[in-house]
Formats: C-alpha cells, structure tokens, sequence
C-alpha cells in the first residue's frame, strides 16, 4: 500500500504537468493570436474588406465630337442595359420565356444562363428604351436595368469611316474614336460598397466614390455641310455611272485642315457589322490608287523648277504614238508640236514623258519625295498607308517615263489632295489633320501635341513655280482643256484630270475595262478657299476623269463656295458670325 | 439650518440647469442632425432630378442633331417643292463693317453679283 506522502507527490505531480500542458497551450494561443492579430493582421484586415467592400467601375462620358461650326458628329447617351441575378430567379424557365420574347433571342439558352450559379451575368447590353421598358413591365424578380453610356452617331452614315466607332466597353475601334482614344476616354471612376455574408448590400449609401472624369472634348475641321455635299454629290455619281466606290477630299489648302472626307460604299458607326471590316476602312487613307495624269503636276514643278522647261517651250508631241524602251508610249489624242502648257492642259503624256527625261530620273525621283508620296502624311487618323514609290535604284527602263505620268506609283488620296494643295498654297507642303481643338472636361481649349499639328510647312517649290503651274492648271479646266466640265462660273478654277488603267487581278496586268477617274484641283485658283479631289473607282463606260470626276468637282466646288460665303449660326463656336446668307426657294 | 438650505438649494438648481443644459443641447444636436439627414435625403432626391433631366436633356440634344440631319432637311425641302438656286441667282449682299444697330444678315435673289464691294467677294 503507497504512503501517503507518495500520493500527495504523485498528485501535485500531475497538477504540475496538467499546469505545464495548459501553460504550454495557452503560449501557443498567445503566440498564435500575436502571429495572427500582429504579424498577419494587416493581411486579414485587406482581405476582410475585400469579401466585404464591392467595387463597380463607373464608366467616363466619352468626349463629345464636333465639326467646324459646332454640330454634334459623335456623343454619348445614358441608356439601359439589362442584367440578372440568379440566385434571385426562382422559375429561370419561365422567365427566360418571358424575355425572349421582349429581346427577339431563343429562350432555351437564355433559361440556361439564368440557372447557372452566378452571382450576375449580362443579358442584354445597350437596349432600347423601348425595350427597357418592356423588361421593366415583366417585373420578373432578379432581371435588372443598369443606366450605361453608348456612343451615338446622330449624322448616321455622315463622315462614318473618318470618325470610325467606340466598341462596347466603350473604347474607340477605328477612325478618330482610335486615335483620339486616349483623350476622348476620360478616367473610369470606382463606386465602393459594403455588404453583408450574403452579398447584399449594407447601406445605400457609398462608402467610396471616386468620380470619373469625363473625356475631352474634339473640335473638328471638318465642315458637315461640306461633308454633306461632297457625300451627296459621291452617291449621285456613283448612282450615274455605276462605279464601285468613290472618295472626295476637301482641303483648306493655308493649313491643310480637311473640310469634308467622304468615302463610299457608306459606313454607318451606329450599325457597325463585324463581318465587313472592309465597309468602316477609310480608303482616303488607305487605299492606293495610280494617280494617272494627275501626277504630272509633280513632275511638271520639277521640271519648272529645275528649269529644264519653260511653260511656252514647244514639246513634240508626235502625233500620239512615241516608242521608248521597247514598248510604245501613247496619248489619248495625237498631238503636235505644243507648249508645255499644253501639254498638261490636252494631257499629254509623250509631252509629259519628254519632259521627265530631261528631267533624270534623281530629280523626279527628289520632287515625288519632296511632295510626299510614299511616306505617311501623318494625318491624324489611325490606319494611314504609306503609298508606293519604287526607290531609283529598281527602277526599269521604263520608269521615269511611266512614273511622270503617274504609273508604276501607288498614292493615296489624301497624299494627292495634300500635293495640290503645296500648288494652291505657293508651294508649302501642309501637314492634313483633322483636329483642330481639344477641349477638357470643363471646356476649356487644350493645346494639340506638336507632333500632332506641325507648324512647319517645308517649301517644296518657289512660288513662282507655284504661280507658273496654277496657270497651266487652269488652262485644264479652260475649253479647250481636258478638264472643261470642271469650270465653275464666275469662279477661277485650276486642276488636273486623271484616268488610270487598274490593274486586273486575274491577269496581273493593265486592262482597259478597269479605270480610277479623278479630278484634282483648286477653286478659286489665284485666292483658293478648298482644294478638291474627286476619285471614282471603276465607272461604266469610257470613264474618263474629264467626264466622270470632273463635273462632280464643280458641283462640289459650286456648292462648297456658296456655302462657305454664307455666315455661320449665331452659336458657332469656331467662326464669328458673317454677314450674308443663302436663300432655298420655293419653285 | 437656513445656510444648509440654501446650500442645498443652489446645488439643486445647479444641478437643474446643467441638465437643462445638457437637454437644450442635445436636443439642438439631435435637430441638427435629423435636418442634416433631411437635407441630405433631399440633396439626393434633387441630385437624381438633375440627373434625369441632363440625361433628357442629352437625349433631345441628339434628337435635334439628328432631326438636323442635312439628307433630311433636303429630303423634306424637296418635299415642300424648295430648289437651290442656280449660282447667277444668287447675290451676297455684304457690309463692311456691318452696322451694329444692323447687325443682322441678309441676302438678296437679283443675280449673282457682290455688293457693295469686290474685297468681300466669294473667298
């Protein structure tokens, strides 16, 4: 039997162990609550406000886009966009039923989609008010509206491929929307809310909430009446003579500020088809086309700036067939011994060709540089080409003749239209640009980036040059020159026709059936207001520029001026108020 | 005995005060608070007026623009029997500088020709 004194050892024993193993267990509790509250404290703290705080992202009103005078070209608009919550929805069947029919889409996916196990999910993005009104009547539990921005384009088709488009989540695809992407934009804003274990909102109130900044504003240089009339005159002709497609330029030559831009087929930015990516390209830019005769201008200032030829120098003509390089050189009507003048003004391309040989080949090689062509003209528009222009080094036997009358050279209209205007302006190449003020979210005018709007305009002929060849141009548009359907009256007119073979693709080679008809030119000549390119792609029949581009350069010319004579409204923002107006009368 | 009482009753009265005080100013507290609360629900309610109304404001903005459309106002125009007048049926009439009691535009269908002077001609 144990004495007592071994019992009462053994016992304050186990209490000193039981004391120990609880001791030691509350160290680790003590140094687990440390580790937790104290060095992983900070950590939980983030993530419980994490499960507890939701953060919406608060879409920025996209900038407004205006032309010259003010009018709204792109703007955004507050509309409704449908959502659900499916733990909210207890019958998804029946319900997807009752919206399929109100948003037109099968209802047996839509039923699935409200069943799956999540918290939302997006129906309908962008609606109708109409139709917002229609999901609102259903008063089906757990489907949702949520006030969102969409971009509207209220001119429609108006301007579309130049202005391009905003995409769904608000972000600019082509045209304008893209380049001025980041100041149209502005800065999301963030709402932050607290809720609760079952997600529910705690209070209605926002703990947080950082307001989004809207985008800047963009003042346009176009002209919508411009736009308009060059758009119109483009669908008539397209209309008349069955061509493909066309584009207009206009230009104000001073500073290279483009007045109208119309391309055609028409691309409307409110109905944007993903599946024809071709119909939002803005071809002013990037298609490339052979100039034809329009580029004897470039050859022709070479020429007259190097002094090779004077503008009364008698050219041989040969009466329309001249062989060189093994091939035969023609005209579209034999010619004689003329002048240079003439030259230009009946087309001449064995004039143009002579010409161009005593020219050489650096020299117009030099002058096509010095104009622009096959470089970027650095427009402010995403999606500018180029063009092609062969180096002097592969050139073929052929070049320098074919080059001078505008073959073997791939320009795009907005290079062609930027050349002219060097002419029209005394010989100074102008960077075109389509922006011509920005404005922050309060209005107030920002300053363009230099790079965006260089002031320099490189001389890329003396004025006299420029003079002597405004006086050949408009010897074109006189009767007796290839360009007489593009005279205006009572307005001096100087320009240049074009028609270029195109190139048939199933053969690689020139075919006549296939021709660009052009017209390029400035009005009035000695104190011009706009330099216009008028280009028709694949006309029916003979499709000569004269006949085909060139009356559409006057009407475009006739109407432009006559608008551009009239006083702007009283609200334009741009110009000061005038003094006249044109009258629409009643026949 | 009286020195007590008095005592007594001015402490009474201190005490009385104070809580009157402490009501008082609760109570302009309480009255600040619930008409800051009232302003704010008021705030709000105003703040989703104005929204709505910019938001209809926005929406007519873009109505009109779009009712502007030039193709529609030609359309209509067409429809009415309106032309555009041949470039000789038109004349400018310009003044340099325009009187300010007659600041106002006008123009007149004679025949294409620039009054009064060829300086303000067509650009």
């Amino acid at each position: 039997m144990p004495r007592p004194e071994e019992d009462e050892f053994r016992s304050r024993g186990r209490a000193v162990a039981v004391l120990a193993v609880l001791a030691a267990l509350y160290a680790a509790l003590g140094i687990r609550v440390v580790y937790l509250q104290v060095i992983r404290g900070p950590d939980f703290v983030h993530r419980a406000e994490r499960q507890h705080e939701k953060a919406i992202a608060v879409e920025a009103e996209r900038g407004t886009i205006y032309d010259r005078h003010g009018n709204i070209l792109a703007a955004d608009l507050t509309v409704p966009s449908l959502y659900a919550v499916p733990p909210l929805i207890d019958n998804p069947g029946s319900i997807a039923r009752e919206l399929a029919v109100v948003l037109g889409v099968d209802p047996l996916p839509l039923a699935k989609r409200l069943a799956e196990p999540r918290e939302f999910i997006w129906l309908s993005r962008r609606v109708d008010p109409a139709v917002a009104k229609a999901v609102e009547d259903l008063g089906a539990e757990g489907v949702r509206l949520m006030p969102e921005r969409r971009r509207i384009y209220p001119k429609k088709a108006l301007l579309g491929q130049a202005l391009g488009f905003a995409g769904t989540d608000h972000e600019g695809l082509e045209g304008i929307e893209r380049a001025y992407d980041r100041t149209l934009r502005g800065e999301k804003g963030w709402l932050v809310y607290e809720r609760d274990g079952m997600g529910q909102r705690l209070f209605p109130k926002d703990l947080r909430y950082v307001a989004p900044s809207r985008g800047g504003d963009l003042v346009l240089t176009i002209d919508e009446v411009v736009q308009y009339i060059s758009e119109r005159e483009l669908d008539a002709v397209i209309a008349e003579s069955g061509a493909d497609g066309g584009t207009i330029v206009v230009m104000d030559p001073a500073d290279g500020g483009v007045l109208a831009m119309a391309v055609r087929q028409a691309f409307n930015p409110n109905d944007v088809d993903a599946r024809h990516p071709a119909s939002w390209r803005n071809r002013a830019i990037t298609d490339l086309f052979e100039p034809g005769s329009t580029f004897k201008v470039v050859t022709a200032a070479a020429a007259l700036e190097a002094g090779v030829v004077r503008a009364d120098d008698l050219i041989d003509c040969e009466r329309g067939a001249w062989p060189i390089a093994g091939g035969v050189l023609h005209d579209h009507e034999p010619l004689g011994r003329i002048s240079f003048s003439d030259v230009i003004a009946k087309s001449s391309n064995i004039g143009t060709a002579k010409v161009a040989l005593r020219l050489g080949q650096e020299r117009l090689a030099r002058s096509i540089a010095a104009f622009g062509f096959g470089r970027k003209t650095g427009i402010d528009v995403g999606g500018e080409v180029s063009g092609r222009v062969r180096p002097t080094a592969r050139w073929s036997g052929r070049s320098l003749a074919t080059m001078a009358i505008g073959q073997e050279v791939g320009v795009t209209a907005i290079q062609l239209v930027t050349a002219y205007a060097a002419v029209a302006n005394g010989g100074r190449l102008v960077k075109p640009h389509l922006v011509v003020e920005v404005r922050d979210e309060r209005g107030r005018a920002q300053p363009i980036a230099q790079e965006e709007h260089d002031e320099t305009h490189p001389r890329v002929m003396s004025e006299q040059t420029a003079e002597v060849l405004t006086t050949i141009l408009e010897r074109v548009v006189s009767p007796r020159g290839t360009g007489a359907l593009a005279a205006v009256e009572g307005v001096s007119v100087a320009g240049k026709t074009g028609t270029a073979q195109q190139i048939d693709p199933a053969t690689g080679r020139y075919t006549a059936n296939r021709v660009v008809s052009s017209f390029v030119g400035f009005a009035p000549s000695r104190r011009p207001a706009v330099v216009v390119l008028v280009v028709i792609d694949n006309p029916e029949g003979h499709g000569w520029g004269g006949s085909v581009a060139a009356p559409v350069f006057r009407r475009v010319v006739e109407a432009t001026l006559r608008h551009l004579e009239t006083p702007s409204a009283p609200s334009d923002p741009v110009r000061p108020p005038a003094t006249a107006v044109t009258l629409l009368v009643p026949r | 005995m009286v020195a007590r009482f008095q005592t007594w009753y001015w402490r009474l009265g201190g005490v009385w005060g104070l809580g009157s005080a402490v009501v008082i100013v609760s109570l302009i507290v309480l009255w600040h608070h619930s008409r800051i609360v009232q302003l704010g629900y008021e705030t709000e309610r105003l703040e989703a007026d104005k929204g709505r109304l910019e938001r209809i404001h926005r929406q007519l903005v873009i109505e009109r623009e779009s009712l502007a459309s030039l193709d529609r106002v030609e359309h209509l125009a067409a429809g009415l029997g309106l032309v555009h007048l041949a470039p000789r049926e038109v004349v400018v009439v310009r003044m340099d500088p325009p009187p300010a009691e007659r600041d106002q535009t006008f123009a007149v269908a004679l025949g294409r020709r620039i009054l009064p002077a060829e300086a303000h001609a067509a650009p």
